[in-house]
C-alpha cells in the first residue's frame, strides 16, 4: 500500500545516548515519510533532537554512546525497500547509499570541510569513490559543479583550500560535494544558521533551483520557522524527540494547531509589529530527564491534569495534518463554542 | 506604553527553582574518568607503588638494602609455592632453602635447592629494626622467614649478594621522588613563562619564544655531562641530582610554556575576558582570576604527563653514571649493574628494575591521558 | 524619550595593520571602521544593522576603548557636560566604565567556565571595590532576581545553564554597576526564537525601569525593528544610511537598505510572485575596499559615477533625521519592506 512516489519511510525511531549524565533520549518516536523531490523541513528549539534525528537517517548517530534504539528508516532505493536501520553503519551497502544516493550538509561547513584538501581534491573524492571516475573526468566535474553553485572562477578556486573560501562560498562548496553524484535524498542540517540574510537567500535559492533541475528530495532542518517557511512544502514541528505537528506549510502558518507550534509562532519579532513578543516560559527539558505525561506540559499554557499524566495521542486535523496534543487548537474552539 | 511592573514579571520567562538535578562539573569529570579503566587501574598500582616504596620501603622489605649476603651472591629468585616436591598441597607459602658452591671451572656460583626442608613465609614478622616513617622504632616486617638468618630473595641477589626486592623498594623511594622535584620546578617556570607570553603578546611573547628555541636547540645529553662534571666535587650523590634536577627544569619548562601561550591566546581572544576588560579589570586581575584558572587543567595534565620523563631522566643519568651514584640507590643505579651483556644472560633477574620502570611511567602516562580526557573529552 | 545627545561619534576609524613576513611588516590595513559619525540620544534604542564583517562590533567597541580607536573623537555627555573619552587617563577610564557597560553575543564563551554565577555577576563590583563580600552576594542576588534567575543559582557554573539563562548571567553582570548605557553586540543573535523573544522583552523592561539607553547591533533586521528607535545601516566600515525605524521601512534610501528588507524571511506567502530580493556576491574585503561607492560592485543601480566618486551622508529629502549615503537617493524609487511582504502591519 506504499505509494509510488514513496522515498523514504521513518516509523517510530528511538535514539538514545548513554552517557555519564545518564541516558538521554534524543528521539522518541518519531515517524514521517517523504516523498521523491519534496521538501521537507523540520523545525525545533536548540537540543530537540534535530541533528540527531537527520544524522540517524545516513547512520551517522555518533558512536559508541549513541545508537538507534527502536524504529526503522526504509529507503526506497529505485522502488526497492532497503531498511537502512538494519544495515551496518560501516558496512560497504549503507557507504554505497551514503555520499551517493544520501548526501548530508551542515551547518558549520568549516568543520566538514577537510582544511588540508583543496576544495577540488574532496569533490573529486567523493565522485572517484561512488562513480568510478578517472582524475580528469573527476576534476572537469568538480568544476562543473562549483559553476553550478555559484562559485566564480571556478576553475582556479577548484585549487583553492577551505580557510580561502568566505562562509557563503564555503557552503557552496559542501552543496556542490553534497550534488555531485546527484542523490536521491539531500538532508540538510541548518545550512544557512550561520549565514547572513543576503547570503541565506542566495544559499536558499539555489538549493530550490538544483532541487528542480535533480528531482532530489530534501530534509531542511533549521529553527527558524520563517527559512523554514521560505523552501518547505511541509513542515514537521520537533519538541524534546517528538513530533509534536505536521502540516503542509501554509496549515502550519495558518492553521497552527500545537500550543508549542502557536508559541513558536508568536514568539518571532516581525517588521511592523508593535504588540510585546510571547515568548514561551522556561526552557527545553534535558532530555535525560523528561516529564512524565506531555513533554510540553510544564511549558504549556493549555496543559491539563490529563497531560501531566498521559502521553498525548497523535489527532488527525485533516488530510495531512497531524498533531500530537491533548487539547489542540480545534478541540478547543469546538470546547468553547 | 511603558510596561508596568506587574506585566514586566509575567513574561520574559521567569526561572522557577530549578527542578533538574543537574550533575557538578567535578561528579561528571569523575564518572568519566572512572570510565577510564587503564587510568582507573594506573591510580592504583601508583598509589600502591608510592605506599610500599616510597611511605614504607623499610616495612615491606624483609633485608636491608645495603646488607651484604657474602654466602649468597648472584642467588637466582626464589619463588615462593604452595606445593612441594611430593605434590601435597600447603596452606602456607614457603620456599626451599638454597645454597651455593663456586663452580671452579668457570667461576659461577652453583645454587642448589634444599627440598627436605620447608621454610615457610610468615606475614607480620620481625627482621632488621628500622624507624617506621622515620618516627617509630620498630623491627616488624611485613613478610619474612620464621629464622631471618635464612634466605628469601624474592628477586634474587646481586654481585655483593644484596636483595634485589629490597633494592628496588628502596631505589624506588629515590626514583620516584626525586623527579617529582624537577617537574615541579618546570611548572612554576612553564606557567610564568608561557601565560606572560600568551597574554602580552609583542616583545614580551617575542622574548619567551626565541628564549625558548635557544635552550631546546641545546643537545641534551653532553649538556648533562658538562653540567655534571661542572657541579662542586663535594656535594652528596644525592645533592648533585637535586641540581640535575633543577636545571633539567630549566630546560623543560619551554615545552609546558608553549602549550599553554597556545591556550591563553585563545583564552584572552574570548569575550569574558573583553567582559572583564569592559568593567574595568586590571591586566593582574585577569591573568589571576581568568587566564590561570582556566589554565589550571592543563597545567595539571602536562605536568603528569612530565613525571614519567623526569623518572626516565634519572634512570638514565644514574645508568650513565651522572645521577645518582652508589652507595644510595635508585632504579638507574641499579639497572647500570645489568649493563653487560652476560650478566643479563646469566643473571637475567637484575633487569627486573627495568619492569618498575616501565610500569611507574606508563602508569603516569595513562594518568595523564585520563585526566585530559575527563578535563576535556574533546581534546582529540 | 529626550534629544539630548548622549554620546556623540564623529569621525571614527579603526584601522587593523595586516602584518606580512618574518618581520611583521605591516602591508596595508583593515579598514574595518572608516570613517564613521552618529550620536547616541539619551533613553532611546539606536540599533546598528549590516552583514557580518561591515565592522559594527568594532565600531561598538571603539566607541568605549575596548579597542582604541586609530582615529576620530567620541563625546560623552556627563553631568551635561560632554567629554571627549579618547583623551582620559586610566582613572578616568576606570570611571567611565561604570557608566557603559556591554552584552556580548556568544552566550558559551562570555562567561568565564570557571567562575561561579556569583564570581561572574560579583566581578564588576569586585574591581571597583564596592562593598563588602558579603554586600556584594547580597547585590548579586538582587541582579539575578531583575533578570529572571533564581537566587538557588548562585554557585553553579556557566555549563550549567542553557543559552538564554547565559545571557541572563551576562545582562546581570552588565547590569551590576549601574550603566546608563549598554552595548548590546548581537545579544540575542546565538538565540532560540522563543528564548529570544524572553531576552527582548527582558532588554525591553530593564530599559523603563532604569532608564538606560541601549545601542543594540545585530544583523537581523526584524530584531532591530523589534528594539529600536533609530537605526544605523553599516557596509563596509562606513554608514549607509540612518532613520528612524518607521523612515526606513517605509521609505528606504539606499539600495543597500533595500536589498536587507528584500533578503528577510517572512516564512508566509510573498507579494506577487513573492520571490525573496536577491543580493547577488558578498561584502568585499575591508583591506582592499573598491573605488567610489564601496557597494557598487552588487548594488544593481551602480552607474559610472559610482565607481569614481564616494557618495557622503546626506540628509533625506527634508528630514534632518534620515540621511543616506548614495548618488541617487533622490531618483531611484527603492522599495519598501511593505513591498515584499503582504504582512499586516495594522498593529503599528
Ligand atoms: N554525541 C552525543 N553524545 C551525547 N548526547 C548527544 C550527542 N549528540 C547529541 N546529543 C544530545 O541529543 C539531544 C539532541 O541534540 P541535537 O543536536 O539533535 O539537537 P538539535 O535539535 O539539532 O539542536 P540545535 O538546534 O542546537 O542544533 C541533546 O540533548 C544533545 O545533548
Ligand atoms: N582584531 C582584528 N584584527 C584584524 N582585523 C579585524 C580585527 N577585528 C575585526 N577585524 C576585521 O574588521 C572587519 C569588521 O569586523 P567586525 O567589526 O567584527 O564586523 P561585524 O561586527 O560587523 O561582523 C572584519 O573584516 C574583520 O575581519
Ligand atoms: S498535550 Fe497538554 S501539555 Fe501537551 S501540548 Fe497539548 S495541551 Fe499542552
Ligand atoms: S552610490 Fe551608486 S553604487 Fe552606491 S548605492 Fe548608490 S547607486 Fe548604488
Ligand atoms: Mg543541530
Ligand atoms: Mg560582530
Amino acid at each position: 500500500m506504499t505509494e509510488p512516489n514513496r522515498l523514504v519511510e521513518v516509523n517510530d525511531l528511538e535514539v538514545v545516548f548513554d552517557t555519564v549524565e545518564g541516558r538521554t533520549h534524543a528521539v522518541n518516536g518519531v515517524s514521517f515519510s517523504m516523498d521523491a523531490g519534496e521538501t521537507v523541513g523540520i523545525v525545533g528549539e536548540s537540543g530537540c533532537g534535530k541533528s540527531v534525528m537527520s544524522l540517524a537517517m545516513l547512520q551517522l548517530v555518533p558512536r559508541p554512546h549513541g545508537k538507534i534504539a527502536r524504529g526503522s528508516i526504509i529507503y526506497y532505493q529505485r522502488g526497492k525497500a532497503v531498511e537502512i536501520t538494519k544495515l551496518n553503519p560501516t558496512g560497504k551497502a549503507m557507504r554505497a547509499l551514503r555520499g551517493n544516493e544520501m548526501a548530508m550538509i551542515f551547518q558549520e561547513p568549516m568543520t566538514s570541510l577537510n582544511p588540508v584538501y583543496t576544495i577540488g581534491e574532496q569533490i573529486m573524492e567523493v565522485l572517484r569513490l561512488h562513480q568510478k571516475m578517472d582524475n580528469t573526468r573527476a576534476k572537469q566535474r568538480a568544476i562543473e559543479m562549483l559553476e553550478k553553485v555559484g562559485v566564480p572562477d571556478a576553475a582556479q578556486r577548484v585549487e583553492e583550500y577551505p580557510h580561502q573560501f568566505s562562509g557563503g562560498m564555503r557552503q557552496r562548496a559542501m552543496i556542490a560535494m553534497a550534488l555531485s553524484c546527484t542523490p536521491n535524498l539531500l538532508v540538510a542540517d541548518e545550512p544557512t544558521t550561520a549565514l547572513d540574510v543576503t547570503i541565506e537567500a542566495q544559499i536558499l535559492e539555489l538549493l530550490a533551483e538544483l532541487q528542480r533541475d535533480i528531482n532530489m528530495a530534501v530534509l531542511f532542518i533549521s529553527h527558524d520557522l520563517k527559512v523554514i517557511g521560505e523552501i518547505a512544502d511541509r513542515v514537521i514541528v520537533m519538541y524534546a524527540g517528538w513530533v509534536v505537528e505536521e502540516a503542509m506549510r501554509e496549515d502550519i502558518f495558518q492553521n497552527p494547531q500545537h500550543p508549542y507550534t502557536r508559541s513558536l509562532l508568536a514568539a518571532i519579532p516581525r517588521i511592523g509589529r508593535r504588540e510585546r513578543l510571547v515568548s514561551i516560559p522556561g526552557r527545553v527539558p534535558s532530555l535525560s530527564q523528561l516529564p512524565p505525561g506531555c513533554f510540553f506540559a510544564p511549558r504549556c499554557p493549555a496543559a491539563t491534569d490529563q497531560c501531566r499524566r498521559e502521553e498525548p495521542q497523535v489527532f488527525t486535523v485533516n488530510q495531512g495534518h497531524t498533531v500530537k496534543c491533548w487539547n489542540y487548537w480545534d478541540k478547543e474552539v469546538q470546547k468553547t463554542s | 506604553m511603558e510596561p508596568t511592573n506587574v506585566q514586566l514579571r509575567s513574561d520574559h520567562g521567569f526561572e522557577d527553582e530549578a527542578t533538574e538535578t543537574v550533575l557538578s562539573q567535578r561528579t561528571v569529570r569523575f564518572r568519566r574518568f572512572r570510565r577510564n579503566r587503564l587510568a582507573v587501574a594506573a591510580v592504583i598500582v601508583l598509589a600502591v607503588l608510592y605506599l610500599v616504596m616510597v611511605a614504607f620501603p623499610e616495612f615491606f622489605s624483609n633485608h636491608f638494602y645495603q646488607t651484604h649476603h657474602a654466602d649468597y651472591v648472584y642467588a637466582p629468585p626464589q619463588i615462593p609455592r604452595f606445593v612441594d616436591e611430593e605434590g601435597t598441597f600447603h596452606l602456607r607459602p614457603f620456599v626451599y632453602p638454597i645454597t651455593s658452591e663456586l663452580d671452579m671451572e668457570t667461576f659461577n656460583w652453583v645454587y642448589t635447592t634444599d627440598t627436605s626442608q620447608r621454610n615457610h613465609i610468615y606475614f607480620f614478622t620481625r627482621g632488621y629494626s628500622y624507624d617506621l616513617l622515620g618516627l617509630f622504632p620498630t623491627d616488624i616486617h611485613f613478610f619474612g622467614l620464621e629464622d631471618p638468618e635464612q634466605p628469601l630473595f624474592l628477586f634474587g641477589t646481586d654481585r655483593l649478594g644484596r636483595d634485589v626486592f629490597s633494592r628496588i623498594l628502596f631505589g624506588g623511594r629515590v626514583s620516584l621522588t626525586v623527579g617529582l622535584v624537577g617537574v615541579f620546578l618546570t611548572i612554576i617556570i612553564g606557567s610564568f613563562m608561557g601565560t606572560m607570553s600568551g597574554y602580552f603578546s609583542g616583545p614580551i611573547d617575542n622574548a619567551v619564544q626565541r628564549l625558548a628555541e635557544v635552550l631546546m636547540s641545546f643537545p641534551s645529553i653532553p649538556l648533562w655531562a658538562a653540567l655534571g662534571a661542572a657541579l662542586p666535587s663535594g656535594w652528596t650523590p644525592l645533592q648533585n641530582f637535586f641540581a640535575i634536577s633543577v636545571i633539567l627544569s630549566l630546560r623543560n619548562w619551554t615545552g609546558l610554556a608553549r602549550e599553554l601561550r597556545g591556550k591563553v591566546l585563545s583564552f584572552r581572544e574570548s569575550e569574558y575576558t573583553l567582559a572583564a576588560k569592559c568593567v574595568g579589570a586590571s591586566h593582574l586581575h585577569i591573568i589571576v582570576r581568568h587566564m590561570i584558572p582556566n589554565s589550571m587543567s592543563h597545567i595539571i595534565v602536562i605536568s603528569t604527563l612530565s613525571i614519567p620523563f623526569m623518572i626516565l631522566a634519572e634512570t638514565s643519568l644514574s645508568f650513565l653514571g651522572l645521577g645518582i651514584q652508589p652507595p644510595s640507590t635508585s632504579w638507574g643505579v641499579l639497572l647500570q649493574a645489568a649493563q653487560q651483556v652476560n650478566v643479563v644472560l646469566e643473571q637475567p633477574w637484575l633487569l627486573l628494575p627495568g619492569i618498575f620502570v616501565v610500569i611507574a611511567v606508563l602508569s603516569f602516562n595513562f594518568l595523564g591521558d585520563g585526566i585530559r580526557d575527563a578535563l576535556d573529552p574533546y581534546s582529540s | 524619550m529626550s534629544t539630548e545627545t548622549l554620546m556623540r561619534v564623529s569621525n571614527l576609524k579603526k584601522y587593523f595593520p595586516i602584518r606580512k613576513g618574518v618581520l611583521r611588516r605591516v602591508a596595508g590595513h583593515v579598514k574595518a571602521v572608516d570613517d564613521v559619525s552618529f550620536q547616541i540620544r539619551q533613553g532611546e534604542t539606536l540599533g546598528m544593522v549590516g552583514e557580518s564583517g561591515c565592522g559594527k562590533s568594532t565600531t561598538g567597541r571603539s566607541i568605549i576603548r575596548l579597542i582604541e580607536p586609530t582615529a576620530g573623537s567620541v563625546k560623552y555627555r556627563t553631568a551635561g557636560q560632554e567629554e571627549e573619552i579618547t583623551h582620559f587617563n586610566k582613572t578616568q577610564m576606570k570611571a567611565f566604565r561604570q557608566r557603559v557597560q556591554m552584552v556580548f553575543q556568544d552566550p558559551f564563551s562570555s562567561l568565564d567556565p570557571r567562575m561561579s554565577v556569583r564570581d561572574t555577576v560579583s566581578e564588576p563590583l569586585f574591581v571597583h571595590r564596592m562593598g563588602s563580600q558579603k554586600e556584594r552576594t547580597e547585590q548579586v542576588k538582587e541582579l539575578l532576581q531583575t533578570v529572571g534567575l533564581s537566587v538557588t543559582h548562585l554557585n553553579r557554573f556557566p555549563h550549567q545553564f542553557s543559552g538564554g539563562q547565559r545571557q541572563r548571567i551576562g545582562i546581570a553582570r552588565a547590569l551590576a554597576l549601574r550603566p546608563e548605557l549598554i552595548i548590546c553586540d548581537e545579544a540575542v543573535s546565538a538565540l532560540d526564537v522563543s528564548v529570544q523573544a524572553q531576552i527582548l522583552n527582558l532588554l525591553q523592561d530593564l530599559q523603563s525601569e532604569f532608564g538606560l539607553t541601549y545601542m543594540f547591533i545585530a544583523h537581523d533586521l526584524s530584531v532591530i525593528d523589534y528594539i529600536s528607535d533609530r537605526i544605523v545601516v553599516m557596509y563596509l566600515g562606513k554608514i549607509v544610511e540612518v532613520a528612524t525605524k518607521q523612515q526606513l521601512y517605509d521609505n528606504p534610501s539606499h539600495p543597500y537598505t533595500e536589498a536587507l528588507l528584500g533578503a528577510i524571511p517572512i516564512g508566509e506567502k510573498r507579494v506577487g510572485e513573492g520571490k525573496r530580493l536577491l543580493l547577488g556576491g558578498t561584502v568585499p574585503s575591508p583591506a582592499n575596499p573598491p573605488p567610489g561607492c564601496t557597494f557598487h560592485t552588487r548594488c544593481p543601480y551602480a552607474a559610472d559615477i559610482c565607481r569614481q566618486k564616494e557618495p557622503v551622508l546626506e540628509s533625506v529629502a527634508n528630514s534632518g533625521d534620515h540621511q543616506a549615503a548614495c548618488h541617487f537617493t533622490t531618483e531611484l524609487e527603492l522599495k519598501s519592506f511593505y513591498d515584499f511582504s503582504q504582512v499586516d502591519r495594522s498593529g503599528a
